[in-house]
């Protein structure tokens, strides 16, 4: 075994067990339903931005869109114009609001705090069922690229490689809740920050430098540098930046990171260090753009690992891996955490009535582990084409229940019970239907965004039609 | 493209996030924000 093998194994060897011990620390601060759901509400500003920021991106970040960017040039970057805008919106127009409302409203979950918004039980476990189905599925995909990643890099069985992490992640998950998730994101952030620093300009240089990159990207096509091209047409690029807009704004996993902030005056702060790691995570496209020009014949999604395996020096190369698969880990972490607060809080605390606060509170735990255990077993031995049409509209599929009544909830007094009902469920109604009819041939966009847009509509326009406002929530949150 | 998003969009959204923060995220607007929850902390 060479000198570089052994330095990637000590490395990854290390880098495993500071997430275990972030996991036993975070588990003994984690003693309340509080403390698992939103960390106490105790996160500071740079914990917030960089568990946001890492969430945010996952392997796709890294691999698919720089594939993207290797397959299609540079009118790509209209994903990473949606990107940018629809992490931004989120924090500016929803942050503080809902950081205030859900503790006005003692709400710890989404679906919690859009059961409390509107008193309605039946949009709370409506939502947590949803969020269970659409993020299960997202997991066990995630678990997919763990193994792949982990087995190729390291050269060690792709089931091995999935059972050695996933317990792990599903450890750390059960036993500190947002504690742990907020924490290891922080460690796993900052690999996922580092290695851009290194990818793009290595990237430029290797290709000869900016101007010789474009240069030759525009002999591979004239369209390759263009604002629209390459299937990038100004209709997907308008669906794909509304799109991004609104998606993340009814993410359950991004509004319990809104909940746990400690002062609603450091969201300048977040949103500032959250605009800086987004950038840098956006810039790299450059790898892929790199990539087409030095290495046009391999595979799209290898153009990052490539520019690695060639351009790298050793122990940056460690980081580089570490990096991707930490983007994986932060995004399994975070959808794990809300699931189980779903199942656990939504489901059984508030649907089913169940009183005894530790009793749910080793529900939430139990189920953190049993259903990373399912993930982790369909990542092993059960894929079938459901799973992954449900992973193809996972985000959309819980937006599309969610984000009209947390939206028109924050800013419109007379967003009503009716209003965010109907908005919900005819918009879920209407995804699934679409995502059943059509699969992944047609882009998730064009299914996606009407959905988005209609549970917005639905939601101001229903409640001002049918249904009354409850003027005691409206006073609580409104004044 | 490049010129598009680095040049047009990025200090588009810039701006837009400072001139919101300016006008909505001022002390009074948090103040008037998490008015109520000094009450709840008090009790």
């Amino acid at each position: 075994m060479g000198a570089n093998s052994i330095m990637m194994y000590l490395g990854m060897g290390a880098f495993l067990i500071v997430l275990l011990v972030i996991g036993l620390k975070a588990g003994k601060k984690t003693t309340t339903l509080d403390s698992f759901a939103v960390a106490g509400r105790s996160f500071g500003p740079f914990v917030l931005a960089i568990t946001i920021t890492s969430t945010y991106g996952s392997a796709s970040s890294y691999l698919g869109l720089a594939g993207m960017a290797f397959k299609s040039g540079w009118p790509m970057m209209w994903i990473w114009v949606g990107c940018m805008w629809g992490i931004v919106l989120p924090i500016l127009l929803l942050g503080p609001k809902m950081r205030v409302f859900s503790q006005k409203l003692k709400s710890t979950t989404m679906p919690d705090y859009i059961a409390k918004r509107y008193d309605s039980s039946f949009l709370r476990t409506f939502s947590a069922v949803v969020t269970v189905i659409f993020y299960t599925a997202n997991i066990v995909a995630q678990f997919r690229g763990v193994g792949v990643l982990i087995g190729t890099a390291f050269n060690i069985d792709y089931k091995l490689a999935v059972v050695i992490f996933g317990s792990i992640i599903i450890f750390y998950c059960a036993a500190g809740g947002l504690y742990a998730v907020g924490w290891t994101d922080a460690v796993q952030g900052i690999f996922m920050m580092l290695i851009i620093v290194f990818l793009v300009p290595i990237s430029i240089k290797a290709s000869g430098g900016l101007a010789e990159m474009n240069m030759r990207l525009r002999e591979i096509s004239p369209e390759m540098t263009r604002v629209f091209g390459n299937g990038y047409t100004p209709l997907l690029a308008l669906f794909i930046v509304v799109f991004y807009s609104l998606l993340q704004m009814g993410q359950p996993n991004i509004g319990s990171r809104f909940f746990a902030l400690k002062n609603v005056k450091d969201f300048k702060k977040v949103l500032i260090l959250t605009l800086f790691g987004t950038l840098l995570m956006s810039s790299v496209p450059w790898a892929g753009f790199a990539a087409r020009t030095l290495f046009p014949e391999i595979t799209p999604d290898y153009a990052v690992p490539t520019m690695i395996m060639n351009y790298f020096p050793s122990l940056i190369a460690v980081i580089a891996v570490i990096a991707i698969m930490c983007a994986m880990m932060t995004t399994i972490d975070g959808l794990l955490h809300s699931i189980s607060t779903s199942i656990g809080l939504d489901i059984v605390r508030d649907s089913m009535g169940e009183k005894d606060e530790k009793k749910v509170l080793n529900i939430t735990r139990g189920s953190t582990i049993i259903v990373g255990l399912l993930a982790m077993i369909c990542a092993l031995f059960w894929y079938p084409p459901f799973l992954s049409m449900l992973v193809f509209g996972a985000l959309a599929g819980v937006g599309s229940c969610t984000v009209g009544p947390i939206l028109v909830g924050v800013f419109d007094k007379k967003a009503n019970r009716v209003g965010a009902t109907a908005g919900a469920v005819v918009s879920e109604l209407l995804f699934c239907g679409l995502l059943i009819g059509f699969g992944s041939s047609v882009s998730i966009f064009y299914i996606g965004t009407p959905c988005l847009v209609l549970n917005i509509i639905l939601t101001f326009v229903v409640s001002r039609l049918a249904g009354k406002p409850d003027k005691e929530i409206v006073a609580i949150l409104f004044g | 493209m490049g010129i598009f998003y680095y040049v047009i969009n990025l200090p588009l959204l810039l701006v837009f996030s400072i001139l919101h923060m300016n006008k909505f995220w001022t002390e009074e607007k948090f103040d008037s924000l998490s008015k109520g929850l000094e009450k709840e902390d008090e009790k």
